[in-house]
Formats: C-alpha cells, sequence, structure tokens
C-alpha cells in the first residue's frame, strides 16, 4: 500500500502505537493474549472502555489490570447481509459478560449452532492483515466459544 | 425576549437513492420551504441558520457545511450560523439549538435544515461510513453496525419478555402501510406481515422489512419567536416542551436490562414536564424506528405502555389510527428511509403538516398534540413536543 492510496482509503481500525495512541498498553497486552482495562486508583473503578478519567469520580490516577479471558453470552445475533466494505458473512456479533463489565466483541472460529445465550466464550485475538502507515501490526479483541 | 417558539414553515424532499448531489438536495428543501409561506419571508428576514447533518465529510468529501448551504440558498444570516451533528438525532437536536437561540435572544428567524447524502457507488463503503456513528476504536473496528446492535437488543426483548418476531414485523408492516400515502417516503408499496418475516435475514432477529433503508434526503423548517409567529403563518405550531439525555455512548456500557432505556424516560419525562401534558395527551408521534424494536421500545419509554407490553399495545392496534396514539403516520424510518440529519426535521414537518390538518390522506383527525423522537444509539434519546395553542 503507498502512502497516496492509504490516504484515500478508509481505515476502520484504530492506531494503536505507542506514537499515536495513550491507551497503546491495552493493545501490547492484546498482542500477548491478555485482555486489559484500566482501574482507578482513589475508587477502585474497573471501566470499559479504557480510559484516562476515571468515569466515576474524575481521577486521572488510573492502573492497568487484567479482564478475565473467558465470559458468558449476554446477547447475540448472527449478520447474515449488509456487511461493511471488507467484510463478508456470516458475522456473529455478541454482547458478553467479562469479569466485572460488559463487552461488546466479534465470535471467530465458532459453528453457529454453538451460539447459545450463557455459552462460555474465551478470548481469541484477532490480528489485522491491512497495516496503517506506519506499518504496524494490529490487533482487535475478538472471541470464541469455548469447547 | 421569547419564551417560546413556533415553527412557521415546512418542507421535505423526496427521500431515497436519488440522483442528487449534497448540494441539490440543500436546494430542493429550502427552496421549497421559503417559497411555502408564499413571499411572507423574504431571504433577508432569516437571521439564523442551522444546519443538521452528520457525515458529508465522508460521504461527499465536504466540511464547512452550514456556509455552503447558507451561500447555496441565498441567505446571510447577521446573528447565527451552526451545524448541529448529533448522528441520528441531529434533527430533534438542532431544533432544540434553535429554541435555545431564540430564546436567548441571539436570533428571531432561523432556518433548520437537515440533509444526508448517505449513498455512494460502493454499497459497503457507505455500510462502513454509517459505523462512524458508533465507537470505532472499540466496537465498529470489528465491523459492528448499528443493524447488529439494535439486533442485540431486540433479541434481549425477546429473551425478557416473549416478544416475537412477527410482533416485530407488525411495526414494519404499521409503517410501511402508513407511507403508502406518502409520495416523499422511499417506499410506498406497502407490507403485509408475510412480506417481512419472509424478506431476507440482515442480522438475527431482524430481515430486511425490521431494519430502515438507507437513503438520501433533505427536510428543512423556520423556526422563529411565538411574538414574530403571526407575521408568517395563522396557524403556528408551538413548541410546547423539549427534552434530552445521554446516559451512555457504548453499547457496552448500556444498564444490564438492555431494552429498558432510562436516557428515553428521562428526555420523555423532561419534554412532557416541560409541556405541562402526560403521556396519553399525545395524539400522534413520530418515533424513531431505525429498527422495527426501537419503535417498541419507544412505546415503553415514553410512557404509552408499561415495560414488556409494547408488542401487546400495537398489536391491539393502540399506536394506529383510531388508537390511543397514532404512531409514524408519515411511514417512520423504517418506510421513509433515515437520511442522518434529515430524519428529525422530516419528523418536525409532518408534526407541523398534521397539528395544521393539512396533512391530506395521512390526516390523524382532531390532532391537538404531536411529539418526535430521536435516539442516537439506544443510550441516547431527545424528545420534542408540540401543540398548536401556545
Ligand atoms: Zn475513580
Amino acid at each position: 500500500m503507498t502512502t497516496e492510496n492509504y490516504v484515500f482509503t478508509i481505515d476502520p481500525v484504530p492506531m494503536q502505537g505507542k506514537e499515536h495512541n495513550k491507551l497503546y498498553p491495552f493493545y501490547e497486552a492484546l498482542k500477548e493474549g491478555r485482555l486489559t482495562t484500566t482501574s482507578c486508583l482513589d475508587c477502585a473503578k474497573v471501566a470499559w472502555p479504557p480510559r484516562q478519567t476515571c468515569p466515576a469520580c474524575w481521577s486521572s490516577k488510573m492502573e492497568w489490570v487484567d479482564l478475565p479471558t473467558t465470559g458468558t453470552i449476554i446477547s447475540f445475533t448472527i449478520q447474515e447481509a449488509g456487511f461493511p466494505i471488507g467484510y463478508s458473512g456470516p458475522l456473529i456479533f455478541a454482547l458478553i459478560k467479562v469479569g466485572p463489565v460488559k463487552f461488546v466483541t466479534r465470535l471467530v472460529d465458532t459453528d453457529r449452532a454453538d451460539m447459545h445465550k450463557g455459552a462460555n466464550v474465551e478470548l481469541a485475538v484477532t490480528r489485522v492483515d491491512t497495516p496503517a502507515l506506519p506499518t504496524e501490526a494490529r490487533v482487535l479483541p475478538t472471541f470464541k466459544i469455548s469447547k | 425576549m421569547s419564551k417560546k417558539v413556533a415553527v412557521v414553515a415546512a418542507a421535505v424532499t423526496k427521500f431515497g437513492f436519488r440522483n442528487a448531489s449534497y448540494r441539490d438536495l440543500i436546494s430542493e428543501a429550502g427552496q421549497a420551504c421559503l417559497s411555502s409561506l408564499e413571499g411572507a419571508l423574504k431571504p433577508g428576514d432569516i437571521d439564523g441558520f442551522i444546519l443538521s447533518t452528520v457525515m458529508p465529510e465522508r460521504t461527499v468529501f465536504q466540511g464547512h457545511v452550514a456556509s455552503l448551504a447558507e451561500e447555496t440558498l441565498g441567505i446571510r444570516p447577521d446573528r447565527l450560523s451552526v451545524r448541529v451533528e448529533h448522528m441520528c438525532a441531529s434533527g430533534n437536536v438542532a431544533l432544540r439549538t434553535a429554541y435555545s437561540a431564540i430564546v436567548s435572544g441571539l436570533a428571531e428567524v432561523v432556518m433548520v435544515l437537515g440533509v444526508e447524502k448517505l449513498n455512494t457507488p460502493v454499497p459497503g463503503e457507505t455500510i462502513l461510513n454509517m459505523g462512524a456513528g458508533l465507537d470505532r476504536e472499540w466496537e465498529s473496528s470489528m465491523g459492528m453496525t448499528a443493524p447488529p446492535v439494535f439486533a442485540l437488543i431486540a433479541q434481549y426483548h425477546m429473551d425478557q419478555y416473549g416478544t416475537t418476531e412477527e410482533d416485530l414485523a407488525r411495526v414494519a408492516v404499521k409503517n410501511h402501510t402508513h407511507s403508502m400515502n406518502n409520495p416523499n417516503a422511499h417506499f410506498q408499496k406497502g407490507a403485509t406481515l408475510e412480506k417481512v418475516l419472509t424478506s431476507r435475514v440482515i442480522s438475527t432477529p431482524f430481515k430486511l422489512l425490521d431494519c430502515s433503508p438507507v437513503s438520501d434526503g433533505a427536510a428543512a423548517i423556520i423556526v422563529t419567536s411565538e411574538e414574530r409567529a403571526k407575521d408568517f403563518t395563522a396557524k403556528p405550531v408551538y413548541l410546547l416542551g423539549t427534552g434530552q439525555a445521554v446516559e451512555s455512548f457504548t453499547l457496552a456500557n448500556l444498564p444490564d436490562n438492555l431494552s429498558h432505556w432510562p436516557a428515553l424516560v428521562k428526555a420523555g419525562k423532561a419534554a412532557y414536564n416541560m409541556a405541562g401534558i402526560q403521556p396519553q395527551d399525545v395524539d400522534l408521534a413520530e418515533v424513531h424506528d431505525c429498527f422495527s424494536i426501537a419503535e417498541l421500545l419507544a412505546y415503553e419509554g415514553l410512557g404509552w405502555c408499561d415495560q414488556g407490553e409494547s408488542a401487546a399495545f400495537l398489536k391491539e392496534g393502540r399506536s394506529d389510527y383510531g388508537g390511543n396514539v397514532v404512531v409514524n403516520p408519515r411511514g417512520g424510518l423504517l418506510a421513509c428511509g433515515h437520511p442522518l440529519g434529515a430524519t428529525g426535521v422530516a419528523q418536525i414537518a409532518e408534526i407541523f403538516w398534521q397539528l395544521r390538518d393539512e396533512a391530506g390522506l395521512r390526516q390523524v383527525k382532531d390532532a391537538q398534540i404531536g411529539l418526535t423522537h430521536n435516539n442516537s444509539g439506544p443510550g441516547e434519546h431527545t424528545v420534542n413536543i408540540f401543540g398548536i395553542e401556545n
């Protein structure tokens, strides 16, 4: 991909590297198979998504904490049509419970017959094959059904 | 300084896959709105202009759009010029902005114009663009767009209250039937229960006709103080109450009961209180049926029925002509289409015509109080209430 092409192309994946994003530790952990978020050092609120400002007390004193890499399905949908460009279906989306937070994810390597409310899921990180400029490996927090 | 504001003119373009540019749509709606006053309003009379629009930077690669619209229409506002973007709620938020400008004395005669050119030559691009209205970093970067978001909520309501796919489909049947009398609607062919239920699956439990289509379109209204309103028309339509609440942006931060929307309850209560009315006083409403489930949840959140009872409310005909409150007489987003920035303004235009007894075949008999509602995601809602008495 040339720089010029990149400028004319939509990039639906966020910049994840240290030079672009203060939340880069999330992505570095995700590349190691860990799911993390921020916890407030003043009031102990664990927030999802991670942030620099505590949504409960507005403290700026945050620490990174690990979330479990397993969860359970609260609600799910199987998308059969109407995909953003670059995607083909079916796509399985779910709202899942992961430790203290709710989390929206896409299920990969999953048979639709195994999808049901309450089913157990586990982190299955997706590596994005379209690099941003400057080239950086990017990852997304997708999940799969636990066997 | 005015305490109340009134809508004195309205116009809506044809919604749909339009062979027209962003600027063409602005011209169509603006010109029709200005000329509807038959000379009572001249270009120099408009001192404020608000453009309601969501993503022209992405869909037509054009920013700075309020000024573009003003020059396109020959309007040179000397008291207020602003663009409002609040995703799907932009139109009703723009009216609140006009209200605050007029009651503060900042401006007196304000045009609110809503426009969106959503269709691009590549349908997958259009859908990707729409994902910009979600949290890109944490949710839409995984391919998430609005249909699966509302599908997760629909599934939750079905699990919680026993709502069925047929119950959802009834919303589409009602609204597609209403739009048969609306020449500006994207679809005017009507729909049967069988047609909705056998349309192709988009995202379970939604079929194609449970989802609003991707449409281009524009709509415009003129808003002014109650003192000036009668200079322009003998039948102003007054904004009686307004409310807005944002509880959460991401789907992950919705309440545990995904199908109960506290922000809608808050926005509705604020608007009812300001108008001094009760939910049952509303004669007709334009609510945000971006997906079939969203209309059912609007009945519950706006206080027309209890939680979990919306499907029965619809099935008994209580949200249709002859019922308690006629919901989406123009055909809703499901049948009219949803050109984001234009939608709320078009809803307000419908209430304007209905309360003036000018809605033709769609007319709700003896309509006195009308309501408009947009969600801009399940966690954020805007409600406006209108009447013919000030
Ligand atoms: Zn805190």
